[in-house]
């Protein structure tokens, strides 16, 4: 334990770095010198495309993946050092898996993995017959999970990931795999366990829309690096500013031209609609005055509220033309 | 206290799930009864001998566990890393050798279940006679220690390597013909039985026949020094088995391939 257990942060990543490689000699970096704070009550979402790096990441914070460098505190308890007590402080539900006993019964389950948390027979008692009366599933308790639904069986798994009341909560992809209802309800429960249990939660997900409904803040990887960390709002403000919608009377086909190359233009009965990044206000009025050259009459100029997916479509854009550019540099 | 607690729960979850799957072990002591009538037929040149089915009777139970353990160990682990629920006891605060011990103690628990109900309805249906000694039990529990480090062995490389189910089978079956199971371990040649001789099983299936077949007691086995050999290998192969166990286990950590199935 140190200084950190006094202190306001969660989860403490300093320097963290993982670089596999195999039997040629061959090495890849999934993860290149990551620094990161998460406060204690932040709903923290972690953002990434395929192969980022964010479930290494994840799993590293669960000592499953030894890191090559750098270290992780959960609480103050180092992952690495001191992995039974980092262990006491995270209820994990990992991506893409069942992460519990399909052949056994809610409750069975339940009480397999308070004691495997270390809880008592009485407390995981308590403590299950709370989360299943939350989750509304303690009619269903003696059920074998098979029989149960996608969307129950992942409410189940983060209620097995609760069961010994850990501070932080790691989701990995909560919401994949589950019908509308089933996301409803468990973006509800991901809420109140924020809000009323103050719970640090740790949120991967593709699911954009999810993350930014529940996150305060969120980190986007990329290549194995951390490419954006800030505060959501700050973040959509940043990086989501300059997008507008034109809308036009009249049908805009033949008359593209270079202003408009990186517009989406849609049309409907009659009104074109362009949505596109303006980053000045001499770009917007040379804008208008081409469309009133095509003689076309302009209806409404509305900035758009931006939205994380365009955000994240953006900045991972943006890397990767810079990572072309200095490939093409180093072919050069 | 709250480590034993542990090593129970896993005890107490592998009997609820084995529990589920019982139609298959219904079904697998049936398999188990077939196969030993066979070898008695074999064995007997065509007849079943009583005697040598006593004699076959021990070695072939004693086979069965050897079965149980190292193919249960990586199918188990297998199915474990296919639904998740590995990573989340490798996530446990308690050291997962411990888990690994009260998972060991569940399949000790059903193995013996099948295997004594096989061995009764053999011992009725066949008119086979073994006179259970105190002796043997004390034997029986040294050699199942060796053998469920031999396991562990098998359970560390099923974390490395995956794919291991084709290897850890043949292992299995290559004991039957090699730990003296059928035959006696004197009548192979004796580069073979000098092989045999180090394998799980092989020693203990020997100081069984001693004491439940010539009623040899312990402190004469002690006395000759085969009992000695029998504790040896077991400590050598259940400590050895054990941090071979926990090297793979951070090797996969290291690897990142923990999970992978």
């Amino acid at each position: 334990m140190n200084e950190n257990n006094i202190t306001n942060t969660a989860v403490e990543i300093n320097s963290l770095g993982k670089i596999y490689g195999n039997s040629s000699g061959k090495h890849f970096t999934a993860v290149d010198n990551v620094n990161l704070d998460i406060r204690k009550g932040e709903v923290f979402g972690f953002l990434g495309s395929n192969g980022a790096g964010k479930t290494t990441t994840i799993k590293m914070m669960c000592g499953l993946i030894t890191p090559t460098t750098g270290r992780i505190l959960l609480n103050g308890c180092d992952v690495a050092l001191d992995h039974g007590e980092a262990m006491r402080q995270i209820g994990v539900v990992l991506e893409g898996t069942r992460n519990i006993y399909w052949p056994l019964t809610a409750w069975q389950n339940l009480m397999y993995f308070g004691s495997l948390k270390g809880c008592s027979r009485k407390i995981s008692k308590e403590r299950g017959e709370s989360l299943l009366k939350e989750l509304e599933l303690w009619d269903r308790r003696n059920d074998i999970i098979r029989n149960f639904s996608r969307g129950m069986q992942q409410r189940i798994a983060i209620a097995c990931a609760l069961i010994a009341d850990p501070p932080i909560l790691i989701l990995d992809e909560p919401t994949l795999g589950l019908d509308v209802e089933a996301m409803q309800i468990m973006k509800a429960l991901l809420k109140r366990l924020a809000q009323d249990y103050k719970k640090t939660v740790i949120i991967t997900s593709h699911q954009l829309d999810v993350v930014q409904a529940l996150c305060e803040r969120v980190a986007i990887m990329h290549k194995g690096k951390i490419i954006a960390d800030k505060n959501l709002n700050e973040l959509l403000v940043l990086f989501g500013q300059g997008y507008y919608q034109i809308k036009i009377q009249g049908v805009f086909n033949g008359h593209r031209n270079d202003e408009l190359k990186d517009f989406i233009i849609k049309e409907e009965e009659g009104v074109t609609l362009l949505t596109g990044v303006i980053d000045s206000q001499t770009k917007l009025y040379t804008l208008l005055d081409k469309i009133r050259e095509k003689g076309m009459a302009l209806l409404s100029v509305s900035p758009l509220e931006p939205d994380l997916e365009e955000v994240f479509l953006k900045l991972v854009k943006n890397e990767r033309e810079i990572d072309n550019h200095d490939n093409i540099k180093n072919y050069a | 206290m709250t480590t034993l607690k542990t090593m129970l729960n896993e005890t107490y979850k592998g009997l609820l799930i084995a529990w589920n799957y019982k139609f298959e072990t219904f079904l697998q002591l049936v398999m188990m009864g077939i196969v030993f009538i066979g070898i008695g037929f074999i064995i007997g040149g065509g007849q079943v001998s009583t005697g040598q089915l006593t004699y076959t009777l021990i070695g072939y139970s004693m086979w069965l566990y050897s079965s149980i353990v190292i193919s249960g160990m990586c199918r188990d682990l297998l199915g474990e890393a296919q639904a998740g629920t590995l990573e989340q006891i490798f996530m446990s605060p308690v050291p997962v050798f411990l888990i690994l011990i009260g998972r060991s103690l569940a399949t000790l628990i059903t193995a013996t279940i099948n295997i004594l109900l096989f061995a009764v309805v053999i011992l009725w249906t066949l008119k086979v006679n073994i006179s259970l000694q105190w002796q043997g039990l004390v034997i029986f529990i040294i050699t199942m220690a060796g053998l469920f480090g031999f396991g562990f062995i098998i359970a560390g490389m099923t974390l490395i390597f995956k794919r291991v189910g084709e290897l850890a089978g043949l292992t299995a079956n290559a004991l039957l013909f090699l730990n003296g199971s059928m035959l006696p371990v004197e009548q192979f040649p004796r580069w073979l039985a000098l092989v045999a001789k180090t394998l799980p099983t092989t020693q203990g299936i020997i100081l069984l026949r001693d004491t439940l077949l010539k009623m040899q007691p312990l402190y004469e086995l002690w006395k000759d020094g085969s009992l000695l050999l029998l504790c040896s290998q077991s400590i050598i192969y259940f400590g050895g088995g054990l941090l071979v166990f926990i090297w793979c286990a951070r090797k996969a950590k290291l690897q990142g391939t923990l999970g992978y199935y």
